[in-house]
């Protein structure tokens, strides 16, 4: 039934269907990740797909990126149907997809990530054809003049390795939008990126609609899937629950739909900090990062710290964790003076520290569950020479149990889990410690609506108990939802600071932007 | 912001920053300091003689290396290809000294980058099928093609190589006769190199297939998303590597003038080491033909000046280690940078 | 031969020895002679000292090995002869610490024991060494020495520093070259790997050092190929001299156009020929004895020395030197 794919890209007539999936099914070791389901994608039309972790969304998306194959049902790609695609045929057909990993090549240069898929998919992936590299650089060219990047030969050449997340997001956004495709699919674009580079994107989609391009969207954040309009697909427990116009539903309704639950958008914080004073930083700085930084944090006080991406606040987070410990300054917990000079003391100490990008910084993404907790507190688990595993298994399983981790064992490998599930492991790992204060980088990234709902409660829960949490990120309705105070810092300085309670989302997001100091 | 400033810029010298976006100028700054050092210690390095010496002795490692260079930027690695060397010259000879000894070159050369590009393929089947270790396969590769041939093919030394080998070994690209009366010539084989390493350059740089081997060596898997084949990529650089082992033993043997199937087995990890101090990661998606030849030199003349600076036998690998230690340290920080 | 006509014999003979001291003309033995490996010169050359000592004898004397180079192979030929019982065998161990076990079963069924080139081999009645290789190296550079006028810079290769034969050659060497005030060595046992490559290399670096040296001494058979062939290269066929262990297949074409001016070895016919003597003599219930002569060249006055076990170590002279005048006489 497969048909032969199809190079002319013949441009679609705005609202022609160009995509329809019928029935299609696919499970996982008895597990039914999607149960029949069927949906039609028109030329030069918005998608927003949404769903909870392990709603089906992700093998939704391999299939029609020829990743995975379906076990049953049919995609019909311009009326010509087909029993799966291969990642080429998907890609000849016209759909490029942005995924959420990136997918880049950390080796390569920019302009090669970008142009190169372009070219091996014209040769219909025969590799023994000369490389056009005026072709490729004009492509690269081309595409990053539209996601707002530079275009100069330095930055063509630069390895992806060498840049930013932020950054990287965006090339990958090029990449998806480097070949004249038909349906760019797009998986959490937007989780690296700025408000401002948020905004840059919206504009790019909507100049694709314009060619009539079709944008299918994965999100877990309903404030940007409101914003950027379109049409809605929802999935739960691999059956698709709605599909429509998102005009006619609210975002309590989407809420509903993805969760089967409603949801409580206002603020978790709960408790108030006890008058007992935890962590005091005194003029810490570090060069290239952060300069004369004080700040204290008492017990059981939820303490936000924001800013653009280069405004010093993860180089601080880092800081305080010891990964690249401050330079100078002092750094006081319960009213000792302490040095941290390596992760291992800051662990010592009592500081945790979850980082931001929990696939490079953090999980053995191969690795058990439980020795993912367990890797922090080795010292504790062992006797004479030997690991005491049952103790370990304990502690996994208490871990498991207390963070709603979703799994039916502790010895599965961490990469089967959902992100949610990862993040909640990275937590558990942390927690694990018994630490006094738990510094947080962009918790809920990459994380759906239930998953930030638990993480949240989660973090309430341990505040009233005493620890001190720092929450370091760019969330700004999550920092809202969760802190006593927030602190802005710009060029490496702390430039405000808020008590949360009287704080608009406007102010924080004025401040954020503002390019003076006023502290 | 991060939506329009630069990728950070993290080395205030432009002259670190430089080495970290071209490793190969790295490598030909260590050559360039080592040979000062040799001729400082010994001024007849600083002749033409050593300089032919050079070459010559670059010439089957130089073509090894650049096989190694493809399945290093592939992200695999070969140990294997010293062993299919050995195969292929001691095979082939035998072949052709005893179905067509006055055959030209052409015939014994045919022959053994025949006999590689087979043993090459295996070897890429096997990674692929398997899904294995190439470090794991080749090494038994090495072991089995090692054995085969000492076990069936033969043991014997072999002097009287074919004619045609033997006249490609002795054939003089530059001949001349120094101020002592002793003749310094470069054999023609080194041409051999300079085709390789032109054709090698071309693939990697001026094909789709090139920019595919870096993609699989940056990430299998994501290449698999993008629609790279990588089936035909791993065979394709085993095979290339094999096909070059062939080649590099059947000049070692011509140069040689013998064909010994106990040769060449035991000197894989030189020339890794090669390809490894020219730029390229063990751990794969990197690494150019400039800065593998670079490596190559500045391997060979490690090993082969250390008589000339008056390094006693006994320390000879001692300082074979350190200075292949220093090296990569230096290449070590640059990553770090 | 019916194994029952032979037990009565052998019973009889050495009533007959015990009683009144008379040997019975023309006993047969069977004598085994186990090599490396089957099918190369080497060996092939010590077959024919094999069949002639069978021929010269009647003694049903024959030869045979694993046709790989493999240790596992030859210790398993060597189980299927033990159980077969023969009245001796004479082996060249692949591997001396693999077929210990197999010797001493062998020994414990009344086999006799010969081993050759296993200086280190317990379980043996005799270790035939064809020479003592300090003395072997001394008499390689004692050529050397003459050949450059006992004067001049000369050097010593190795195939690795890690070879004890290769060391006690170069050593015995070194040691006869003090011998003479003018012979001054540089650079000494550079390591060549066994590979005539290197040598090459090694013997080029070193002319380029020391343009006015006089002689190499090789040790790996290869050594000499490599250091012929640079100085071939170099025109300087009739200003150095090359001398090093090798054989006539290796260093042949070399030494006919005068790259290199000698080699030395020892002859693997005349070590078939002993190794069946010996296990002759002592199936005949014979001592080999310091200063005995075996009849055959290089062997007229063996040193015999107690072995690693219970067994002695014979040690001829059996020194072979090739130069040009006599490389047609050697096919190995």
């Amino acid at each position: 039934m497969t048909a032969s794919p199809q190079n002319d890209h013949q441009p679609l007539k705005p609202g022609t269907e160009f995509l329809r999936l019928e029935g299609i099914t696919k499970a996982f070791g008895g597990v039914k990740a999607l149960q029949g389901v069927s949906l039609s994608v028109r030329a030069g039309e918005i998608y927003h797909l949404l769903g909870e972790n392990g709603s089906g969304k992700s093998t939704l998306i391999k299939i029609i990126s020829g990743a995975q194959p379906p076990d049953g049902g049919t995609l019909y790609v311009r009326g010509v149907p087909y029993s799966r695609l291969t990642a080429l045929q998907s890609l000849e057909v016209g759909i490029e997809t942005v995924y959420q990993d990136l997918s880049l090549f950390p080796n390569l240069s920019v302009a090669e990530n970008v142009a190169l898929s372009a070219q091996l998919v014209q040769q219909g992936g025969r590799l023994a054809r000369p490389l056009n590299w005026k072709a490729l650089r004009q492509t690269a060219e081309a595409a990053l003049r539209r996601v707002g990047l530079r275009d100069d030969s330095v930055f063509l050449e630069t390895p992806v390795a060498d840049l930013p997340i932020a950054v990287r997001q965006l090339v990958a956004i090029a990449r998806g939008i480097a070949t004249k495709a038909t349906l760019v699919i797009m998986d959490e674009p937007t989780a690296a990126l700025t408000q401002k580079e948020v905004e840059n994107l919206i504009g790019i989609v909507s100049d694709l609609r314009k060619d009539g391009v079709s944008v299918l969207f994965v999100s877990h954040k309903l404030d940007e899937v409101f914003s950027i309009g379109g049409n809605l697909l929802i999935l739960r427990d691999g059956q698709k629950v709605a599909e429509g116009e998102l005009k006619d539903y609210t975002k309590s309704q989407v809420a509903y739909l993805m969760t089967g639950k409603a949801l409580d958008q206002t603020r978790y914080r709960s408790s108030a900090p006890q008058k007992e004073g935890l962590l005091e930083v005194r003029e810490l700085g570090r060069k290239g990062g952060f300069e004369g930084v004080s700040f204290a944090l008492q017990k059981g006080e939820v303490l936000g710290i924001t800013g653009l991406l280069d405004s010093g606040r993860n180089e601080l987070a880092l800081a305080l964790a010891g990964v690249r410990p401050a330079e100078r300054g002092e750094i006081r917990l319960e009213g000792r003076s302490i040095q941290i000079k390596n992760p291992s003391d800051a662990l010592r100490l009592g500081l945790a520290y979850v980082p931001e990008d929990r696939l490079t910084e953090g999980l053995f993404l191969q690795k058990p569950i439980r020795e993912n907790i367990m890797v922090s507190i080795l010292d504790e688990l062992l006797r004479g020479y030997q690991l005491d595993f049952a103790a370990s298994n304990e502690k996994a399983w208490e871990m498991v149990k207390n963070l709603h981790i979703a799994t039916p064992n502790v010895m599965i490998p961490v990469q089967s889990l959902s992100g949610g599930n990862q993040q909640r492991v990275m937590v558990a790992r942390w927690l694990a410690t018994e630490p006094k204060v738990l510094i947080l980088n962009g918790p809920t990234m990459g994380v759906d609506v239930g998953s930030k709902d638990a993480l949240y409660r989660i973090i309430q829960n341990l505040s009233s108990q005493g620890l001190g949490v720092i929450i370091v990120g760019d969330d700004l309705p999550e920092l809202l939802q969760n802190c006593d105070r927030i602190l802005v810092m710009r060029r490496g300085r702390l430039a405000r600071e808020f008590m949360v309670p009287d704080l608009s989302e406007e102010t924080l997001t004025k401040e954020l932007l503002s390019e003076t100091s006023t502290l | 912001m991060a939506l329009t400033s630069p990728p950070q810029t993290r080395s205030p010298f432009s002259v670190w920053q430089a080495l970290v976006q071209r490793p190969e100028l790295l490598t030909l700054t260590l050559v360039l300091l080592l040979a000062l050092v040799i001729g400082l210690i010994n001024p007849v390095f600083f002749t033409p003689q050593s300089l032919f010496d050079l070459l010559r002795a670059s010439t089957v490692t130089g073509i090894f290396a650049l096989g190694v260079l493809l399945v290093l930027a592939a992200g695999g690695i070969d140990v294997s290809f010293t062993a299919i060397a050995a195969f292929c010259l001691y095979t082939t000879t035998l072949l052709v000294l005893n179905v067509a000894p006055d055959a030209p070159f052409a015939l014994p050369l045919l022959i053994s980058i025949g006999f590689g590009l087979l043993l090459g393929l295996l070897n890429g089947l096997i990674v692929h099928r398997f899904r294995a270790p190439s470090l794991i396969v080749t090494i038994g590769t090495q072991y089995m093609i090692r054995g085969f041939l000492l076990a069936f093919i033969g043991t014997k030394h072999i002097m009287n190589i074919p004619e045609g080998m033997d006249r490609f070994g002795r054939w003089s690209l530059f001949q001349f006769t120094t101020a002592e009366g002793a003749r310094a010539s470069l054999p023609v084989a080194f041409l051999l190199l300079v085709a390789v390493a032109l054709l090698t350059w071309w693939i990697l740089s001026r094909t789709l297939l090139g920019r595919a081997i870096y993609a699989v060596g940056g990430s299998v898997p994501i290449a698999e998303r993008l629609g790279i084949p990588v089936r035909s990529v791993y065979l394709f650089v085993f095979g290339y590597a094999g096909l070059l082992a062939g080649l590099g033993g059947l000049v070692h043997a011509s140069l040689n003038q013998l064909a010994n199937p106990f040769d060449l087995v035991g000197t894989e990890l030189d020339v890794i080491a090669a390809v490894v101090l020219g730029g390229a990661r063990v751990t794969g998606g990197t690494g150019t033909v400039i800065g593998t030849l670079l490596g190559v030199v500045l391997v060979v003349m490690i090993n082969n000046s250390l008589i000339l600076i008056g390094v006693p036998s006994t320390w000879q690998k001692v300082v074979i280690g350190a200075i292949i230690l220093l090296a990569s340290g230096v290449f070590s920080r640059r990553k770090l940078a | 031969m019916k194994r029952k006509t032979l037990w009565i014999a052998a019973g009889l003979a050495a009533l007959a020895v015990g009683v009144t001291g008379l040997v019975l003309a023309q006993k047969k033995y069977t004598i085994v002679t186990v090599v490396k490996i089957t099918g190369i010169n080497w060996f092939n050359r010590m077959e024919e000292g094999v069949k002639e000592y069978a021929k010269e004898t009647g003694n049903n004397a024959y030869q045979t090995g694993p046709a790989q180079a493999d240790a596992a192979q030859q210790l398993k030929l060597i189980q299927d002869l033990v159980a077969k019982k023969p009245d001796a065998i004479a082996v060249v161990p692949f591997d001396p610490a693999v077929l210990e076990p197999v010797l001493k079963q062998a020994l414990e069924r009344g086999i006799k024991v010969i081993t050759h080139e296993a200086d280190n081999q317990v379980n043996t009645l005799y270790d035939i060494e064809a020479f003592d290789n300090v003395a072997f190296g001394a008499r390689l550079n004692e050529r050397l020495a003459k050949c450059m006028g006992y004067s001049g810079k000369w050097t010593v290769f190795v195939g690795s520093l890690g070879s004890k034969t290769h060391n006690q050659w170069a050593d015995g060497g070194i040691a006869n070259a003090k011998k003479y005030s003018g012979m001054q060595l540089v650079d000494a046992k550079q390591e060549t790997a066994d590979d005539a490559e290197k040598a090459y290399q090694k013997a080029k670096e070193i002319l380029k050092k020391y343009p006015d040296i006089k002689g190499f001494q090789g040790s790996a058979s290869t050594d000499v190929a490599g250091i012929g062939r640079a100085i071939e290269e170099a025109g300087l066929n009739d200003k150095v001299c090359v001398f090093g262990t090798s054989l006539p297949s290796i260093a042949g074409k070399y030494i006919e156009t005068g790259a290199v001016d000698g080699i030395g070895f020892w002859d693997p016919k005349d070590a078939g020929i002993v190794m069946n003597k010996v296990a002759q003599m002592v199936l005949e219930g014979k001592k080999i004895t310091d200063g005995m002569n075996l009849g055959v060249k290089g062997y007229e006055k063996v040193s015999v020395t107690k072995g690693p076990g219970q067994g002695f170590i014979i040690r001829g002279n059996a020194f072979v030197d090739v130069d040009k005048s006599n490389l047609k006489d050697y096919n190995f």
